[in-house]
């Protein structure tokens, strides 16, 4: 074993062999300072950032200590630019403070003299900021979400003591009964991690963990230990439904303190669910978000937002605002196409509790994932074609060669009994999956009642196989799949592999394995966008077994 | 690395010259080359020097370390600049004292021209001795802020720069230059950060490095490597290719700044991993030499020397908080550095390769063969893709061969997802495999037997007959196979290629272009006893007749002893050149004053020769 495991890049990125950790002190330690990126065949990858490293001064860690720690366990040396680079970013944090000068304003405190220069000099704010002295400024309470966007981005991220609006007292315990034995000690852990945060800023932020592994209980164990009003915005309307179900399910809240808020139904409750898209419906005329409202009809205490990493730009425009709340944002992955992760941290706060994927399915409580890639040829004559075909036709024609529907047949028969899902891009494709093999289909075209009836048949074990499409890729509780059959995927989305793979990693009581198949044309472009999506899972420690159909 | 200039030099001269020079530095008997160059390279031989040294003295080394080319006085040059207040005379007889002790060299090329040559260890010597009556304390680390620093990144640039080169050579535009549009995409891969340079960008000055290396030529319509230098610096150790690389680098870099050339020589002589004020030094050096330098001088410094150095990894550049510029060596060779010790290279899945910084250069280059260089510093990534495979095909390579090399690299078995996506990008690309097989055909009857044995070899081997099949190894291999085992072989019409062998390079660098030069001990201001000159030419000044003034002063010229002559009435020290008959009187050129002029023999009153310093 390597006294010094640690090889580290002046870009800040860690690697560190797998068979080569060092005192297992290394990797704990690892976690607090830097975000574990990915697990590949031989290396651990963690990447130190101006985040992570202002998360470690966050959780207390001395800069002179990271230093030396890093010193001790690099095999390489570290460059003075780098040490002065860590140094810099974890003292930055704290430079700048805000608290709570009366009801209508804050104070903003820095002994940064560039930083009460440049805040003064915000178009729209000079008029409006009263100078204390040099160091203090004093701040209407509607720029706070702007103010703390704005230092994060200068690089001084704020600590923010001003404190929450209490928001209205709201009571209910959660109930045990025999498919919810309690929390789990991780669930616990978050729990805890949120509601008594090292310091009291931080107590918003996101909770990434795996599909399957609970995070609505987390959620809703949260709220009961708040005890205020809460908004839950969530992707669509099957997940809040699914919120609901869970809310009624887990808890003694009564109906009427539980309301939905979707295209269907009005409701506001103290505690209400709603979607993104709800939010975000203009009004075609005035060209205004009408259901932003909600947001300031009652005196939240807490916002929830569900699959954060799909948060729309709009909500952020809305959540900057909202700085005053308790933020908590859910996720299993916090990869956006999109590269706003940085807003993620800015407005709803940083990552507060995460656990990997692999951990949590050595210890249990996810199910063991057999990943396979199933390679299909393309039938006689029908390569040629796809040769022929224009680049854009190719990856269609690809992920609905026919000859997948005979290994649909024969892994569908090799898990006959199984809660199996079927799940495609293509709804043509589905739709001829159906029409041979006479299984219910559910696509965006569905009615809600539909696909609830479903859905419901498929819990209860009435029926064992539903082909859906991307409808089902989130937030849709199907507790007992067990097997996931992946007939065509999106384009390269790593977010909705991960999803899928979720759709069947709940620890299955039996104590079976979850098996994920994806089928796969070989040699075509739906072989590399395959390999694409499963880049997130291959990260996290996944490994895909390829076999070759008739091979 | 560099050639010991001053042990080329003094075993290049005569016995009686090293005699003369081990005499002047107090050694007695037969002294070997050896032990004069140690003596001549003791740190405390030259600190002793400078403390006996006069002001007009150390003046002239402050023009030999900071004035000279790299050491390198051409003999029409041989007059003290301005600044330093000596006269011609002075100065000459300075250049004579430092000709007998060995610190100054003559360098005559095939033109016979004479080039005045203080040896870099001369110069290094006297760098030492400088710094060393300095007091000087390292800065604290937390008082310094870092601008600049790189560390390890040049190594790679390099190696990139020439073998993406030899991969796909260069072709040159109508004026036979290397077009920009190949220089700034190179500009790019590089990852050397974007600072002012007296280049157009980092590739244009590294080909700078590369051509002062000899290693690109420049020819026809391409820029190509110089294959048996590239081969050659390929099988280098990663420590002393940096070496050179230092050398060559430096050398580049301060071609036309002799000035920030001395300065380097004093500033390398600290030690490593400390930060130390940059202006404190130049200035102290300017004090010990009592010399007022021209203003800029820490900026020429910095601009044209140390950020340079700092973006390329040797050192880092920062700067106080009360703005004085700092330096602090980092540990990189030519100077020790710390072995990470055997690191292997790391296939992932996603076909990345990781790499040390310091994986051997001729692996790499296999690497890069098939893999593209994506970025790093300490560990390096490469990428195997379409491109980089369809770059294989013309070396040769085939699955077998990668994943082979990559596990003996890795130490250990690929992934088998990593082979597998490598199968599948290859089956991709539809490539038809061409190799050379040697077809073997027995003369007589089929000999079962040995045929068998053939077969137990790990060549691959396809029969097409009983006594014909085509083996894949080159027929000298089989030759000598079958050879060992008795049996006559026929080697067919065709000869057998020549085996690739790398030729030995010797990478000995020499800048100073010593090798075309015969190594001489100027006569520079010799004294009368060795001449044996009439006493009287020296004892003062005297009217002679026309004959005899020539005579002396053709005396002068020849061994380029200063003159003092009355003209007009007036005194002036003059360093004669070139007599000569012209337009019907004799001639001889001097500097007077700052002026190159003609003095008429005719018109001089009286002269004397001006004894040069004994001492």
């Amino acid at each position: 074993m390597h006294a010094k495991p640690l090889m580290v890049m002046r870009n800040g990125t860690i690697l560190v062999e797998k068979w080569n950790t060092g005192p297992a002190s290394v990797l704990q330690m690892l976690d607090y300072f830097a975000r574990r990126l990915k697990e590949t065949d031989h290396l651990y990858t963690y990447q130190l950032d101006e985040y992570t490293l202002w998360q470690a001064a966050a959780s207390g860690i001395h800069p002179d200590f990271l230093v030396g720690w890093l010193k001790k366990y690099a095999r390489f040396p570290l460059d003075s630019g780098f040490v002065q680079q860590i140094r810099k970013n974890m003292e930055r944090f704290g430079m700048v403070r805000l608290e709570k000068y009366n009801e209508q304003s804050f104070l903003l405190h820095s002994m940064k003299k560039s930083i009460i220069e440049r805040i003064s000099q915000i178009p729209g704010l000079m008029e409006e900021v009263l100078h204390l002295d040099r160091n203090n400024l004093v701040l209407p309470m509607k720029y706070r979400g702007r103010i703390k966007e704005q230092c994060v981005k200068w690089g001084y991220p704020p600590v923010d003591e001003i404190g929450y609006s209490e928001g209205e007292y709201l009571h209910f315990r959660l109930r045990k009964h025999s498919s919810f034995s309690g929390l789990r000690t991780y669930q616990q852990k978050a729990v805890q991690t949120f509601c008594h945060p090292a310091q009291r800023w931080l107590s918003s932020g996101v909770i990434l963990l795996p599909c399957g592994s609970g995070k609505t209980v987390v959620a809703i164990a949260i709220m009961g230990k708040i005890g205020k009003e809460t908004l839950i915005l969530t992707p669509n309307t099957i997940s809040c439904k699914q919120w609901v179900r869970e809310l009624r399910d887990k808890t003694d809240l009564p109906r009427e303190s539980i309301g939905e808020y979707t295209a269907e139904k009005k409701q506001i409750a103290p505690v209400t669910v709603t979607t993104y898209q709800m939010m975000t419906k203009r009004d075609s005329k005035t060209g205004i978000f009408p259901h932003l409202r909600v947001f300031g009809e009652r005196n939240w205490g807490l916002i929830i937002y569900d699959e954060v990493h799909l948060l729309p730009a709009p909500i952020f425009r809305v959540t900057a605002d909202l700085q005053a709340k308790r933020r908590l944002g859910l996720t299993a992955a916090l990869v956006r196409e999109d590269g706003r992760e940085k807003d993620v941290f800015t407005l709803i706060g940083p990552v507060i509790f995460s656990s990997l994927w692999k951990e949590m399915e050595s210890a249990g409580w996810i199910a063991e994932a057999v990943c396979q890639e199933v390679r299909v040829s393309f039938p006689a004559g029908q390569k040629e074609i796809y040769q022929a075909a224009e680049k854009r036709h190719q990856y269609r024609l690809a992920a609905e060669n026919p000859l997948k529907m005979e290994v649909l047949e024969e892994l569908l028969a090799r898990h006959r009994g199984e809660q199996i899902l079927v799940i495609g891009q293509y709804i043509d494709q589905l739709k001829k999956i159906a029409a041979r093999l006479g299984y219910p289909l559910i696509t965006g075209a569905t009615p809600q009642a539909e696909r609830e009836k479903w859905y419901q048949q498929f819990r209860e074990k009435k029926i064992s196989v539903l082909l859906v499409s991307k409808v089902a890729n989130m937030a849709v509780d199907l507790p007992d799949a067990s097997v996931a059959i992946q007939v065509s995927g999106t384009f390269g989305s790593r977010q909705e592999e991960a999803q899928r793979l979720g759709r069947v990693l709940r620890p299955k009581q039996t104590g079976h394995k979850a098996y994920f198949y994806q089928l796969v044309t070989k040699e075509s472009v739906d072989q590399e966008y395959a390999w694409r999506r499963q880049a997130f899972l291959r990260e996290q420690g996944y490994r895909y077994q390829v076999l070759e159909w008739g091979g | 690395m560099r050639i010991n200039e001053l042990e080329y030099c003094l075993s290049r001269l005569p016995d009686e010259a090293r005699r003369h020079f081990a005499a002047q530095l107090g050694l007695k008997g037969k002294v070997s080359p050896a032990e004069l160059e140690q003596t001549l390279m003791d740190p405390n031989y030259y600190a002793h020097a400078l403390k006996q040294m006069d002001n007009q003295e150390r003046k002239w080394l402050w023009f030999i370390l900071f004035q000279s080319e790299f050491g390198k006085i051409k003999k029409q040059e041989l007059y003290p600049p301005k600044n330093l207040s000596l006269s011609s005379v002075v100065f000459r007889q300075l250049m004579g004292k430092a000709c007998r002790r060995g610190w100054i060299v003559g360098l005559r090329n095939r033109q016979l021209e004479l080039v005045y040559y203080c040896p870099k260890e001369v110069r290094t010597g006297w760098a030492k001795a400088l710094l060393r009556e300095q007091s000087r304390q390292p800065l604290d680390e937390d008082a310094v802020t870092t601008l600049h620093a790189n560390a390890f990144m040049v190594g790679q640039a390099f190696f990139h720069l020439l073998s993406s080169l030899s991969h796909e050579p260069w072709l040159l535009n109508k004026t036979g230059k290397i077009p920009q549009k190949e220089l700034r995409k190179m500009d790019v891969e590089l990852e050397l950060e974007d600072i002012h340079l007296s280049w157009s960008g980092w590739t244009h000055f590294l080909l700078d490095v590369a051509r002062s290396l000899q290693l690109i030529v420049e020819t026809g319509k391409y820029a190509r490597v110089n294959k048996t230098r590239w081969m050659s610096w390929l099988w280098q150790s990663w420590e002393d290719s940096i070496s050179i690389l230092y050398e060559a680098v430096c050398h580049v870099l301060l071609e036309n700044h002799p000035r920030v050339e001395g300065y380097r020589l004093i500033l390398e002589q600290l030690p490593t991993g400390k930060w130390y004020g940059i202006e404190q030094i130049c200035r102290q050096v300017q004090i010990l030499l009592g010399v007022r330098d021209s203003p800029g001088t820490v900026e020429e410094l910095r601009d044209h020397w140390l950020i340079p150095m700092a973006c390329m990894g040797w050192l880092e550049f920062g700067m106080t908080e009360a703005g004085e510029h700092c330096l602090k060596w980092l540990a990189y060779p030519p100077r020790s550095w710390e072995d990470p010790g055997n690191i292997p290279a790391y296939p992932e899945s996603e076909l990345e390769i990781y790499v040390p910084y310091h994986f051997p250069w001729n692996r790499r280059y296999e690497l890069s063969q098939w893999a593209d260089y994506m970025g790093g510093d300490y560990i390096l990534v490469y990428e195997i893709n379409e491109r980089s495979l369809r770059r294989s095909f013309q070396y040769g390579w085939t699955i077998e061969k990668m994943t082979g090399r990559l596990e003996a690299w890795a130490n250990g078995e690929l992934p088998p997802v990593f082979s597998e996506r490598l199968r599948d990008l290859w089956g991709r690309m539809d490539a038809v495999y061409l190799s050379t097989w040697t077809y073997l055909k027995q003369s007589g009857k089929a000999d079962a037997e040995w045929a068998e044995r053939l077969s137990e070899t790990d060549w691959e081997i396809r029969k097409c007959s009983k006594s014909e099949c085509f083996i894949n190894a080159t027929p000298s291999q089989i030759a000598a196979w079958l050879q060992a085992r008795g049996k006559d072989v026929c080697l067919g019409e065709r000869r057998l290629p020549a085996e690739e062998k790398i030729k030995s390079v010797n990478w000995a660098i020499d800048f100073q272009g010593l090798k075309d030069c015969r190594v001489e001990t100027p006569d520079l201001g010799r004294t009368n006893n060795s001449l044996s000159l009439p006493k009287a030419w020296f004892s003062g000044p005297r009217r002679y007749g026309p004959e005899m003034t020539r005579e002396v002063v053709r005396q002068s010229v020849a061994h380029q002893i200063p003159l003092l002559l009355v003209q007009d009435g007036q005194k002036l020290e003059v360093c004669p050149e070139d007599l000569c008959y012209e337009q019907g009187e004799w001639v001889f050129e001097a500097m007077v004053g700052n002026e190159q002029k003609k003095v008429k023999l005719a018109r001089i009153q009286a002269l004397q020769l001006l004894s040069p310093s004994s001492s």
